[in-house]
């Protein structure tokens, strides 16, 4: 084949086409030298500026196999950009250049721009691998720029969102491995095809507000229900993070939420229509506060979230006197140990509760609350029992992407 | 010639029954940077290549259209080193040119460098009295400011392999006072003599026991005005019947572009001599791939540099290098070569 198109240069060596066919060659066969000196002639005979586009890639590549020339591949994939900047490819490799060298910004620059320009783009067969390789670009250098959530966020999405290729999705477990998934995984509208529970209205939720589909999950075991009612307790602030802002906002439910910094108490006050009291949660009488806030005998939702507190909390309260139809109780068991955790679950057994979802958890390993709901107020739907070991929520929540 | 001096030496053979013969090499041997300057010889029955391996890829945009961020023509070493190194691989090849095997030349004398040119540059492949040797520039053990002299290095395939036997450095004639000799030409027929310089041409003759050089041959009444620029050594000096020798050499042009970084443009011609070395024929110049034209200046830029020629079974075997990144043999029946050489 090279002799062939060796032969088929030499007879018309003014065409590019045929100087490029011979550069690709001598570059399939690994003598890098040789291919430069042919794209390079390529794109100087040509006037097709994709051709010079991809000889000047092509340059790049060659002078990458050969190592430790930064500069001149830098350079050819600049020049490339330069020629056609609405082109992903080259701001795809200018990304990856920049990753090596750890220049994160340079990296996320290019890999945004590419990402603009990649979805009508026709495949040039230089060995660009798609938008996706571009989408990690993004996330990886997001990560490095900024150290903060949003770069966690994108690596998430890309590892539970996105239909990855091998290669990249090795490099995304790794990286997540090592900084660990956020702290938060936030429900938009775009999953509401994969979501395991839907229930009436679910469709119309653009994004929750619980960390981990706490909002959700009440919701799925009430079908949806409108005017609910709930006992919030250690509720932060008013929206991020928040279990009830969901319930309160969109299905118009009703409630107490009960925190100790005034803070977050206040801003509760000026951005939510339900009741907050700032408060110690482990100083406050319950049967007081229930009777003085007319509480039924039945509360759909209770958030128990008072740290290393929470047991002490949920002994005070009224259980004999009130029944919770759902209940989040965090145990922070990967940190704690189980003890908070077994003696909750003795404690709600013993009122008639059911462990729906054990051991609830914000990665493949750690496990920090425990979701249960009691049979006289809800209907139990055996699709919602969560596994026996630790119910990692993504999981337990989402089907996996096809 | 119109096709000569658009198109090249190259596609003028091709048109008249020639062949070209790319050489690649393993990137085990050359981590994919340049081959060039190969030297072509029969001897003892094989057809033997001695490719020159540079540490660079040399980045030359011919139509400037794409200039390398440091200039039109640039060496890309890697950027933690500053040398240029040149390894010699032997080839031996079939009669179709293919390569049949190749290995690194191990230099047994090598010492260590004192100057970043490292290595045997350009050799040259012939034998003398039954010893094979490549003769070329080594600049790597004279003194630190790149001080160069021609180098006669003995090779023998000894337990599988190539390998230096015999380091002979050549003395320029006289006081040996010049900063670098390059490019001397071995004469096949005439053990320890080169041509020098062509025009006027010097005959120096090395004794390599005493390891002095002298000169046989230089009369400067006979410099040829024909010649635009230096006539630079290319091939081996090969004898071609009634005393007669011939050789390709080389021309250069050094330039600069605007920003005054350099640039480079190197032609090709066939000299012939008589027997008392007056240069009685020569080709125009030319290329061998051909090139691209500066049409406002009318300049034209390639690198290209043939240091092997032999014949065989009625074909010349011409080796050269392009771009300092390739390698290729350019074989030509006889009969087209002469009539080339003949027209001028």
């Amino acid at each position: 084949m090279l002799q062939k198109l060796l032969n088929e240069q030499v007879l018309d060596p003014k065409n590019a086409e045929k100087v490029y066919a011979l550069a690709q060659e001598y570059d399939r066969l690994e003598q890098g030298a040789m291919a430069v000196s042919l794209y390079l002639k390529a794109a100087d005979l040509s006037k097709d500026k994709i051709l010079q586009y991809k000889s000047m890639i092509s340059i790049g590549r060659c002078y990458d196999r050969q190592g430790n020339r930064r500069y001149t591949v830098e350079g050819a994939f600049l020049d490339a950009a330069a020629l056609l900047p609405e082109r992903p490819e080259a701001h795809y490799l200018l990304s990856k250049f920049y990753e090596m060298g750890n220049m994160w910004k340079h990296s996320l620059m290019h890999a945004n721009i590419g990402l603009k320009l990649s979805v009508n783009s026709r495949n040039l067969d230089i060995g660009y691998p798609g938008c996706k390789a571009l989408a990690f670009q993004a996330a990886l250098a997001k990560w490095y720029v900024t150290g903060t959530q949003e770069g966690k966020h994108a690596l998430f999405d890309l590892k539970f969102r996105t239909v990855l290729d091998t290669e990249h999705k090795e490099r995304v477990d790794r990286i997540l491995n090592s900084i660990f998934y956020p702290d938060t995984i936030p429900y938009t509208q775009e999953d509401f095809s994969r979501f395991k529970f839907p229930f009436p209205g679910c469709e119309k939720i653009h994004n929750n507000y619980s960390k981990h589909f706490q909002d959700l999950f009440v919701l799925s075991v009430f079908k949806g229900k409108k005017n609910g009612t709930y006992l919030e307790i250690g509720s932060g602030d008013p929206f991020v993070h928040n279990n009830t802002a969901l319930l309160e906002t969109e299905f118009d439910w009703k409630g107490i939420s009960i925190d100790s910094s005034q803070a977050l108490c206040y801003n509760f006050k000026e951005n939510r229509h339900n009741t907050v009291i700032c408060a110690d949660a482990t100083e406050i009488g319950y049967e007081d506060l229930f009777d003085k806030h007319c509480v039924g005998p039945v509360v759909d939702y209770l958030q128990m979230d008072g740290d290393e507190a929470s047991i002490q909390i949920l002994k005070k309260l009224p259980l004999k006197e009130h029944k919770f139809g759902v209940i989040t109780f965090e145990h922070d068991s990967y940190r704690l140990g189980t003890e908070i955790r077994d003696e909750a679950r003795a404690i709600l057994k013993k009122h008639g509760y059911v462990l729906l979802v054990n051991d609830v958890a914000f990665t493949e390993l750690c496990a920090y609350e425990d979701w249960y709901v009691h049979p006289d107020i809800v209907e139990i739907d055996p699709a919602m029992r969560g596994k026996k070991d630790v119910n990692f929520v993504w999981d337990y929540m989402m089907e996996p992407i096809a | 010639m119109h096709d000569l001096r658009h198109h090249g030496l190259v596609y003028y053979a091709l048109k008249r029954g020639g062949s070209l013969h790319p050489i690649t090499l393993p990137k085990e041997l050359t981590n994919e940077t340049g081959i060039m300057n190969p030297s072509i010889f029969l001897h003892d029955g094989k057809i033997l290549l001695n490719v020159r391996h540079v540490n660079y890829t040399l980045y030359h945009s011919e139509g400037k259209k794409f200039p390398h961020t440091w200039g039109p023509l640039q060496y890309i070493h890697p950027e933690n080193d500053v040398t240029l190194r040149t390894h010699n691989i032997m080839c031996e090849l079939d009669g179709n040119m293919n390569v049949l095997n190749a290995g690194r030349i191990k230099m047994n004398l090598d010492t260590d460098p004192t100057w970043n040119f490292i290595g045997l540059e350009d050799g040259r492949l012939f034998a003398w009295e039954d010893r094979l040797f490549l003769c070329g520039v080594r600049r790597d053990c004279y003194d630190d400011k790149g001080k160069g002299r021609m180098e006669m290095c003995e090779i023998e395939f000894i337990d599988g392999e190539w390998q230096e036997v015999s380091r002979n450095p050549i003395p320029a004639p006289g006081d040996d006072g010049t900063y670098c000799e390059k490019n001397w030409m071995p004469v096949l027929d005439m053990p320890w003599h080169f041509v020098k310089w062509c025009n006027p041409t010097e005959v120096v003759k090395y004794d390599i026991e005493d390891r002095t050089t002298t000169t046989v041959h230089l009369d400067e009444s006979k410099f040829l005005k024909a010649f635009a620029r230096d006539l630079r050594g290319g091939t081996q000096v090969v004898p071609i019947g009634q005393g007669r020798h011939l050789a390709f050499t080389h021309e250069v042009d050094l330039l600069k572009d605007v920003f005054y970084r350099k640039d480079g443009h190197y032609n090709h011609r066939i000299l012939v001599w008589d027997q008392d070395w007056n240069i009685i024929h020569h080709t125009k110049d030319f290329h061998f791939l051909g090139t691209q034209i500066d049409h406002t200046t009318g300049y034209e830029y390639n690198i290209e540099f043939a240091t092997g020629l032999t014949f065989l079974d009625g074909n010349v075997l011409i080796a050269f290098g392009y771009q300092d990144n390739g390698t290729f043999i350019l074989k030509m029946p006889e009969q087209v070569f002469f009539d080339f050489v003949a027209r001028g």
